[in-house]
């Protein structure tokens, strides 16, 4: 069975999808790694990269337009919540309000919060789901791509109707991002602007909602044959949970904010004391949905880190079963903690509450010792990937245990609604979302584009990141514990408020710089040719085994998948390490199946016709009817 | 597709688990009912795993550690491709959102193209 | 805040709060160290030496059981101190020496004694005071009239939120140390346009002191009063 590259003989051989020859079963010359890219060359009618023109990004369904669309418009709202930061900074930097009023202030911290958590930290989650699920697990798109598509544009509809708050009469909503009522209600915040956050967030929760579903089906139903469940990347099984959380806790928001629209425009009284509601009922709702929330954000991103350390240490993940015990537990036990965000309110079960939330800290700290058990003994490299991958773990860790802290209701009496918990949360979403969304970056961008991003100011990158973060937010533990509340617009100039306030100002500052060094590797990068093959950085997982970028429908070819690593394991399937996993009987065994081997994809018209009236090369006969040159069974072909 | 059962049903008893605990703890009305409600969301999960399984009884290539491509070879499934329903779609519906806000106005041509859009998807997922 | 840093502990329950904040301040900075100690050690040792693949263990049951066993041990611990300590705080019994009512409202605080039948108003260009005697068993009864605030006083390290239409109660045993702090008590819950303004100072007396403030904070409303 030969089947040769495709397009490697002038085109006159019209194959597209067939196993090109492979070695007989010895190791190739060299390292004895076997090289990938002869096996996954997409074939000549075969549509490579993203689409081209306006409406066919308008149109398109494919996972990976939509995964990139979601990308970009997360890291533009990024941008944009990050800009509002720094307006924030600016004020604070000296006591005395410098250039805003208090009302625009107020309406920044709500939008920079709301902007970052539901325009840019989740749907960067989705952005990896779209884009890596369906090639981890060797699919050709997500289960439903047009519910795809829709969803992708409810986001983009619903982030705008966010922004455009600020447009209306009033200013943007200014009651914070929790949006508490009566604050929120019909007499606290009556301007056009919260009922336009409200949409945005009904619109953005919807999106997901459905996205979850998308992800839930694609894992269940699209696996790659081999590929059971516990043979799934890290990153995926985390994708899945995480979308397991949204469909528990985003309806819960949708309804509660339908709840709250009403109170504002249609009379009604949920959320109203005086007339029979309840203020603490929202608080109920929105946390149950908030506190998953926040996992929903982290959990895509101890994915990433855990497809990154494997692959950099050069030795499979540690304790993968324990891994995923440990994911699912957290996923979990995320829905039974929201109270913990209300201990203030004297209207909770404390105990209760105490007790989850300390609880999801062993989980947790499973997962911080399982990546270190991966970089144990391994041999390690530090590309920026793996950089950014060692800054989120030490950022994580100390918001992680600034959490455990806030878990105590004796410890959170205190420190509740202070800079200490913008100092916490800031700390385990800069881990997350800033550090592993860097290394996600670095990590995948060849495969995307075909090109790495550059090393060196990958580097400078890394390190400014990693200095402006502390400065920004190391001295707002202090300050929270010091007795600075949030969401103030002014401090009183005593003792070192405002010299730890300027700190965090020069810190913002430097991030801003680090901030505009990525873009100019992004810039620089994207002018260069694509040089990347299917598998530059040594890739574990399915992803790997396409083109750098991959074509439509992402596979044309599958390497026998026994393990959580069938790249690598096909690649080195002559090392004695590796042996023992069984793909090599595998891969032989596959030369007894070659005869039925029929390609995965449907062929153009033209290739139809050459197949079934073009002689064989090698012994001339012509095809009887209903034979096909490319598919005829073949004695011994080597 | 034992693993996939595992999980959602581990969900159902969680939630009926911690939900019971809340509730014996004095928890609140609103939590409890929310844990409730979790062990639907598992239990309709589960549920179709469930029944999926009764009818499909031979594993799949996928469940199977020593499958390998050529089990599945053939048609994977129907994708489709490019369609301009879900912006259509999706207009229509931040439409209906912003329309609760700005007046039935906008109300009404959102209803209008969601309808028309759900229709034409509709017929399309018949081809 | 009235001072660097942060005020001193004005109650004994607050004093609690510190012993705790001690120790879960020491665990936290062990298990932060360990892991930061663990990390650099990984980065030193296990750097890429060859491009020989290491050995590829998957798993080291005995470890794994030890990092999930150890930190539930932590946990149960933490959760232990955490129940007796918030069970002490949160209690309120009948010894109340002094009754305080006070009402948040969008934007400033207003302090009844309803013993002394005393009333401090906070304005919009005059912080409220709170003066509490020293050694006093201190009820306070909280509410608010329009949206949630958060009554907090660093000192105490503590806060309350304050809801429309509810009264919310909390005790404290204040300490004997006295002093001025002012412009250290603040609005915890945001809640709206001057939330940032919404301060109040706080100032712990003696016994005697206190009665003589009583007296004179009487006979000011009488003067007031036409």
């Amino acid at each position: 069975m030969g089947g040769g590259a495709a397009g490697s003989d002038g085109g006159r051989r019209a194959v597209t999808t067939l196993d090109p020859p492979r070695p007989a079963g010895e190791p190739p010359p060299g390292d004895g790694i076997i090289d990938i890219d002869p096996f996954v060359q997409p074939g000549p009618h075969e549509h490579v990269g993203l689409p081209r023109t306006f409406l066919g990004w308008l149109t398109t369904t494919d996972h990976k337009a939509i995964g990139v669309a979601y990308a970009v418009t997360a890291i533009t709202f990024l941008l944009i919540g990050g800009l509002l930061a720094g307006i924030m900074r600016l004020e604070l930097a000296e006591p005395g309000m410098q250039f805003l009023d208090e009302q625009t202030y107020n309406s920044l911290f709500t939008i920079h919060g709301s902007v970052m958590v539901f325009l840019f930290a989740v749907p960067f989650g989705f952005a990896l789901a779209n884009y890596l699920v369906p090639l981890q697990i060797g699919a050709p798109d997500l289960a439903f791509p047009r519910l795809n598509a829709l969803s992708y544009w409810l986001y983009l509809f619903g982030g705008l109707t966010m922004l455009a708050g600020f447009l209306a009469d009033g200013g943007a909503a200014a009651f914070g991002w929790t949006a508490y009522p009566p604050l929120s209600g019909p007499t606290g915040s009556p301007g056009l602007g919260g009922d336009f956050w409200i949409m945005s967030v009904i619109l953005t929760g919807t999106s997901g909602t459905l996205s979850a579903v998308n992800v839930i089906t694609t894992v269940t139903m699209m696996r790659a044959p081999g590929m059971t469940m516990f043979r799934m990347p890290i990153l995926t099984w985390n994708l899945y949970l995480t979308s397991f959380m949204v469909l528990v806790a985003f309806p819960v928001l949708t309804g509660a904010l339908m709840m709250l629209e009403a109170d504002r425009r249609f009379g009604t009284h949920f959320f109203e004391t005086m007339e029979g509601g309840s203020p603490i009922l929202y608080q109920h709702l929105f946390w149950f949905f908030g506190h998953p929330e926040v996992y929903i954000v982290a959990l895509p991103f101890f994915g990433v880190v855990t497809e990154i350390f494997p692959v950099f240490a050069r030795k499979p993940v540690f304790g993968y079963k324990g891994l995923v015990l440990a994911t699912l537990a957290i996923a979990a036990l995320s829905t039974s903690v929201w109270a913990h965000h209300m201990f203030t309110t004297g209207q909770i079960v404390l105990s209760f509450f105490a007790a989850t939330s300390l609880l999801i800290a062993v989980p947790t700290g499973v997962k911080v010792f399982t990546w270190l058990g991966t970089m144990w003994g391994g041999q390690l490299s530090f590309a920026p990937p793996m950089l950014f991958a060692l800054g989120f773990l030490v950022t994580f860790v100390a918001g992680g245990i600034t959490g455990i802290m806030l878990a105590s209701p004796t410890l959170d009496f205190h420190l509740h609604d202070t800079y200490f918990v913008v100092a916490h949360f800031h700390y385990v979403m800069g881990g997350t979302v800033v550090f592993a969304l860097f290394a996600a970056i670095y990590f995948w961008w060849p495969k995307v584009t075909g090109r790495k991003l550059g090393a060196r100011l990958g580097q400078w990158h890394f390190g400014l990141t990693f200095v402006g973060f502390n400065l920004t937010f190391f001295v707002m533990h202090l300050l929270g514990r010091d007795g600075m509340p949030r969401r103030v617009a002014d401090y009183p100039d005593v003792g070192n408020v405002a010299v730890l306030n300027r700190i965090a100002t020069i810190g913002a500052a430097v991030l801003f710089v680090s901030v505009i060094v990525f873009g100019v590797n992004v810039v620089r990068t994207l002018r260069g040719p694509r040089t990347e093959g299917a598998d530059p950085w040594g890739g574990n997982s399915l992803e790997w085994a396409t083109s750098s970028p991959p074509a439509a429908h992402n596979f044309s070819w599958l390497p026998p998948i026994r393990s959580e690593r069938p790249v690598f394991d096909f690649r080195w399937m002559h090392h004695p390490d590796v042996s023992a996993i069984g793909v090599d009987q595998a891969w032989r065994a596959r030369a007894d199946h070659d005869a039925r081997w029929v390609p995965l994809h449907p062929r153009s018209e033209d290739d139809e016709l050459q197949a079934e009236t073009q002689p064989d090369a090698e012994t001339g006969a012509v095809p009887a009817d209903g034979e096909d040159a490319t598919n005829r069974e073949r004695g011994d072909e080597p | 597709m034992r693993i996939e059962l595992i999980v959602w049903t581990l969900a159902v008893v969680f939630y009926a688990v911690v939900g019971a605990l809340y509730w014996l703890v004095d928890g609140d009305p609103a939590g409890a009912s929310l844990l409730l409600m979790g062990t639907f969301l598992g239990g309709l999960v589960a549920g179709w795993i469930w029944d999926w399984r009764r009818h499909h009884p031979e594993p799949r290539a996928q469940d199977r550690v020593d499958a390998d491509a050529a089990d599945e070879a053939g048609i994977v499934g129907v994708f489709p491709t490019a369609s301009l329903r879900p912006l259509a779609l999706a207009v229509g519906m931040t439409a209906v959102a912003l329309g609760v806000v700005l007046g039935s106005w906008m109300l009404i041509a959102g209803v209008f193209i969601v309808a028309s859009q759900v229709a034409l998807l509709t017929r399309d997922a018949d081809r | 805040m009235s001072r660097i840093g942060l005020d001193p502990p004005l109650t004994e329950q607050a004093e609690d709060v510190d012993r705790v904040w001690n120790g879960f301040l020491v665990a936290g900075l062990a298990v932060g160290a360990l892991v930061a100690v663990l990390v650099v050690w990984v980065i030193v040792r296990y750097r890429r030496r060859s491009s020989e693949l290491p050995p590829q263990r998957r798993e080291l049951i005995p470890v794994e059981v030890t990092y999930t066993l150890v930190p539930l041990l932590i946990v149960a611990a933490l959760f232990g101190v955490t129940f007796v300590s918030t069970e002490a705080i949160d209690e309120v019994d009948d010894a109340a020496d002094l009754t305080v009512q006070v009402t948040g409202f969008q934007w400033q605080w207003q302090f009844d004694y309803p013993g002394s039948g005393i009333s401090v108003l906070g304005t919009e260009t005059r912080r409220p005071e709170l003066v509490l005697p020293a050694g006093a068993t201190v009820r306070f009864d909280l509410t608010s009239i329009d949206v949630i605030h958060s009554f907090w006083i660093p000192g105490f390290r503590y806060k309350r939120d304050v809801f429309p239409g509810q009264m919310q109660t909390f005790q404290v045993d204040v300490g004997d140390v006295t002093g001025e702090f002012p412009d250290t008590g603040v609005c915890a819950e945001f809640c709206g346009l001057d939330h940032t303004s919404m301060r109040f100072d706080v100032r712990i007396v003696t016994p005697e002191e206190f009665a003589a403030w009583e007296a004179e904070q009487q006979a000011a409303m009488e003067d007031a009063a036409p």
